[in-house]
């Protein structure tokens, strides 16, 4: 698959690079725009979450509404929040009136961390056994793999969550930790407070690899499944390769187009979390915040958090998108 | 936040719920302990024997208490920094803490504080009368949103000077009995002048220095805290060195972790969690009834404060007779029983019985018990015939009513179809609708319904409670959309509220006789249709630790989490040790020790029962294995 850019070329490719480029701008400004709107159609009182049980007259809790930059025209607050989004403010929270993107800064490592490895892992894992069970399509190993794998596949992930905390976290044993992403005796630094964040992640990181990979698994499997019968492997075994090269060297490589794009898009959903994994583990990722800001309802947070998940996954896709581009001569001339 | 808006046992949004989380008098005195079990199969702590860990299902987001909004949050403010008073262990009056004591003028208009001597701040600093006034003058600055938190208690204050290094001096608009329960958190002067009101959101406090019996050791916001005891607190050295707060997503992951050890307090678990943890060996539950109640509220007719009628609440409900049949026809009990499992008990007025010198209880005779066949025979009477459908018909119209269900509230949820049905016995026709707490407070400002279920968390101060229902709360401005008040029953009697007005210059035993006038009132209109009062359920190792406050006073108290109270942080200590009499704090005297010692009552008679048959099993194996060896022996020496 070489790449030979010739000056016609290396132009068409720019330009669908371009295009690619600036249509993935304009669906995040239309997500700004909606995200705007859909919290303006809501009913929204802060004033109240955060008087507590204070006796305050109507015209002092439309004071304190103004500070959040409500009651405006919907125009110049729409004007204000363009703006403000551009300068990386987020606003306040209507709970706690910390600003957005400091929560969210708070919680986005966590979740990259958490997600961002059972991804790594799942992704690693699940693709080795796709190739290996499919290649020997009917063998032990597919056979046993692909049962174990559809067991994943339909397991609700908190409830794998609340088995596996309940067997090594709620036991006496306390092999795991309960919940959270580090000892609370806290002060752990260097060495010992890697160990730590380890220990508390590996339960919700099992989980999370455990369920991903089936995904990766399946669909590796039927797509090097696929390509069993081209042609082009009967003529590279006709060369005289060996089974392990045919492979190596042309199935798999051809087979994992449809992985990649599977990864791309799923790695834009990573930090929009797994809510329920990190509900049960108290894990203080960003699935927790929107969950906790839903609930408030904390629209400031909500909006800050689904503009990143929203740009997340159109980056990922922007970035599959081109990977395709340069890897794959078909969408290329497309 | 005024509503308990969460789930009764999930405080998850209930901000102010630190401030407004109560207490209640007996409900089903459940409060199971469990075995001695500690005995039975020791666990030792995970920690140290000097560490103890909380375990919540909420957790603090910041240290900062102008921006503080969770439950969790303010039980640590409640830590780090001293109030002006606190509410009082025993019965919720104003109690002494950094103000030694407190006088006012004649007219009620000038109060003098005297501040306690020797207090240092956290970094070394002295506090002084300076402080005080700092504070409160903070917390009125006119055209300031600052501390609107404190509103309900620095509202009606005008001025407040340091007088000399030890005496505050304050002016208020009119005498409140407020000035008697000043539970204001008192800041460090040096560190917060140097933070302008505009600075307030974006300044974090991880370090705060406070005067408190706690100081914060670890901070990780949104996960866990750890507080380091005081040495030098002027109330004597806390009990236990260590103070942890962890937070669990998983309430399920909570109650593990007690059962296990890893913590020793569970706050906020489900009644189901709660019960199943029956039995666990060192582990004691507490069904603490507290300051909430959940009720049925009805649409009396909604207008805006200048009476303009709004909204499309069916008018059948402006008749006290339906209301009244509503409220005989609901099984109250029964909701207690079936959604709460036992750990509340039926609601009758608006102030909970936990207050005990505010709240009002009904003569028997004017209870609104559940009774079917009375509900009936008073929409008879009424004029609502029975219809073809089972549904009651007057002047052509069915009674056919709206109920909004809060879908954030899975017990709300539950009591739903019980009412339904219950009212569907007697000829009245429901229709239930979930939706989210915003949209309901949206329709219930516009008036736009005809019932709902949600429920408020009571401070020890009734005032605000009982504003709720003044005719000024209702909605204002203007069509589609009106602002609403703190009214959701738009009830509106101006004999109500002037009272409402007499009781704010009261207090004592003149201001209790008022507020229960103003509850009796409302019973008797049936604004509101009380389901329950629910408790706080709690549950910790008694193996591991002991010398908690419990507030009010008594077994089935609140021991932590109490009503915007503290008292037994600074006395709990390791199990098995004796309070020595320098580490015997100003609050500690009525720790839960002395009470069980003159009560049994609560105990679990199932538990009792299984520990004599037990007792009895072992004692009787005892004496058949002493009989074998003994024959056994005797077969030997032949």
């Amino acid at each position: 698959m070489s790449v030979i850019l010739d000056g016609a070329r290396s132009s068409g490719l720019a330009r669908t690079l371009a295009v690619k480029v600036v249509s993935a701008v304009v669906t995040l400004f239309f997500v700004l725009v909606c995200n705007f709107f859909l919290f303006r159609v809501l009913p929204a009182d802060p004033a109240k979450n955060l008087t507590h049980n204070s006796a305050l007259t109507a015209s002092q809790l439309a004071a304190i509404n103004r500070t959040f930059g409500l009651g405006l025209p919907l125009p110049r607050q729409f004007w204000n929040y363009l703006v403000q989004t551009f300068h990386g403010n987020l606003g306040r929270s209507f709970v706690n009136q910390l600003p957005v993107a400091q929560l969210i800064g708070q919680a986005l490592w966590p979740t990259i961390l958490l997600v961002g490895s059972a991804t790594v892992l799942s992704t690693v894992i699940g693709i080795w056994i796709g190739i290996r069970g499919g290649w020997n399509r009917g063998g032990r190993f597919d056979k046993t793999s692909t049962a174990f794998v559809n067991v994943l596949y339909a397991m609700p992930d908190f409830w794998l969550g609340m088995v596996l905390l309940i067997a090594f976290a709620g036991s006496a044993l306390r092999l795991f930790p309960d919940g959270g992403m580090h000892n609370f005796t806290g002060g752990s630094t260097g060495l010992a407070g890697v160990a730590d964040v380890l220990w508390h992640l590996a339960l919700p990181g099992l989980v999370l690899t455990l369920v991903y990979l089936a995904e990766y698994s399946l669909v590796m499997r039927s797509s090097l499944i696929d390509e069993l019968k081209a042609d082009y492997l009967l003529t590279a075994r006709a060369k005289g390769l060996r089974d392990d090269l045919v492979r190596r060297r042309h199935a798999v490589p051809n087979a994992l187009l449809p992985s990649v794009t599977l990864i791309m898009l799923n790695l834009g959903f990573v930090i929009s979390g797994a809510i329920t994994t990190e509900t049960v583990f108290s894990w203080p990722g960003l699935g927790r915040l929107s969950y906790v800001a839903l609930n408030a309802p904390d629209y400031p947070t909500l909006e800050g958090c689904f503009l990143l998940f929203s740009a997340a996954v159109i980056l990922a896709n922007l970035i599959g998108d081109l990977l395709l581009t340069v890897f794959d001569p078909r969408v290329r001339q497309a | 936040m005024l509503r308990s808006n969460s789930r009764p046992r999930l405080r998850l949004a209930a901000a102010g719920l630190a401030l407004c989380a109560g207490l209640a008098t007996a409900g089903p005195a459940l409060a199971a302990r469990s075995a001695p079990a500690g005995h039975l199969a020791p666990v030792t702590a995970a920690h140290g024997p000097t560490t103890f860990v909380v375990g919540n299902t909420d957790a603090v987001d910041t240290l900062n208490p102008f921006n503080g909004f969770t439950s969790q949050d303010f039980e640590v403010y409640g830590l780090i920094y001293d109030n002006l008073m606190d509410y009082g262990q025993l019965d919720y009056s104003g109690a002494p803490r950094l103000a030694t004591s407190w006088s006012h003028s004649k007219d009620g208009l000038t109060w003098t504080y005297h501040i306690r001597k020797g207090v240092k701040w956290s970094d070394g600093v002295p506090l002084t009368a300076a402080d005080v006034a700092y504070t409160f003058q903070r917390n009125i600055q006119p055209n300031s949103t600052e501390f609107a938190d404190n509103e309900a208690y620095v509202g009606q204050i005008t001025s407040a000077v340091a007088t000399g290094p030890y005496t505050v001096v304050m002016k208020v608009r009119h005498y409140s009995p407020v000035m008697n329960r000043l539970i204001v958190p008192i800041l460090p002067e040096h560190i917060w002048k140097n933070v302008s009101e505009k600075q307030l959101a974006s300044f974090a406090n991880n370090n705060p220095v406070g005067s408190g019996p706690f100081i914060v050791s670890s901070f990780s916001a949104n996960q866990s805290i750890t507080l380091k005891a005081n040495p030098g607190y002027w109330g004597g050295k806390p009990g236990i060195k260590t103070l942890v707060f962890q937070r669990f997503d998983n309430p399920t992951a909570e109650k593990l972790a007690l059962a296990n050890g890893s913590i020793d307090f569970a706050e906020d678990l489900t009644p189901a969690l709660w019960q199943s943890l029956k039995g666990t060996p060192g582990v004691k539950l507490i069904n603490a009834p507290a300051g909430n109640f959940d009720e049925l509220a009805f649409n009396n007719g909604a207008a805006t404060v200048d009476n303009k009628p709004i909204g499309n609440g069916n008018p059948a409900l402006t008749d006290i007779n339906v209301r009244h049949a509503i409220s005989y026809a609901i099984n109250t009990s029964e909701l207690v029983k079936k959604v709460l499992l036992g750990t509340g008990s039926p609601g009758t007025s608006v102030i909970p019985p936990i207050y005990a010198q505010f709240h009002y209880t009904p003569p028997a005779s004017a209870t609104y018990h559940y009774d079917p066949a009375r509900a009936s025979a008073i929409l008879t009477a009424d004029g609502w015939k029975l219809g073809p459908n089972g549904i009651r018909v007057k002047d052509g119209k069915q009674l056919t009513l709206r109920l909004f269900v809060r879908n954030q509230s899975p017990e709300q949820e539950q009591d739903a179809p019980y009412i339904v049905g219950w009212l569907k016995a007697v000829g009245i026709g429901v229709t239930t609708t979930s939706m989210s707490d915003s949209q309901l407070t949206a329709d219930i400002g516009n008036g736009q319904y005809d019932m709902f279920m949600w429920g408020w968390g009571v401070e020890p101060n009734p005032d605000f409670q009982l504003s709720t229902f003044t005719c000024g709360q209702r909605s204002t401005g203007s069509a589609p959309n009106y602002t609403p008040g703190w009214s959701d029953s738009f009830y509106c009697d101006p004999a109500y509220d002037k009272l409402y007005s007499q009781q704010q210059g009261l207090d004592g035993a003149a201001r209790a006789a008022v507020v229960k006038q103003m509850q009796q009132m409302l019973y008797l209109d049936d604004n509101y249709s009380l389901l329950y009062y629910w408790n706080d359920t709690q549950a910790y190792r008694s193996d591991l630790f002991t010398g908690f406050a419990p507030q009010p006073n008594q077994p089935n108290g609140l021991y932590l989490y109490q009503e915007v109270s503290w008292w037994s942080y600074r006395c709990i200590r390791p199990a098995g040790t004796s309070p020595s009499l320098t580490e015997h704090n100003i609050g500690c005297e009525h720790e839960i020790g002395a009470v069980t010692a003159a009560t049994t009552s609560g105990v679990n008679g199932g538990l009792i029962g299984g520990i004599v048959a037990a007792v009895i099993v072992v004692a009787l194996a005892g004496v058949l294995i002493a009989r074998r060896r003994k024959t056994a022996t005797a077969d030997e020496r032949e």
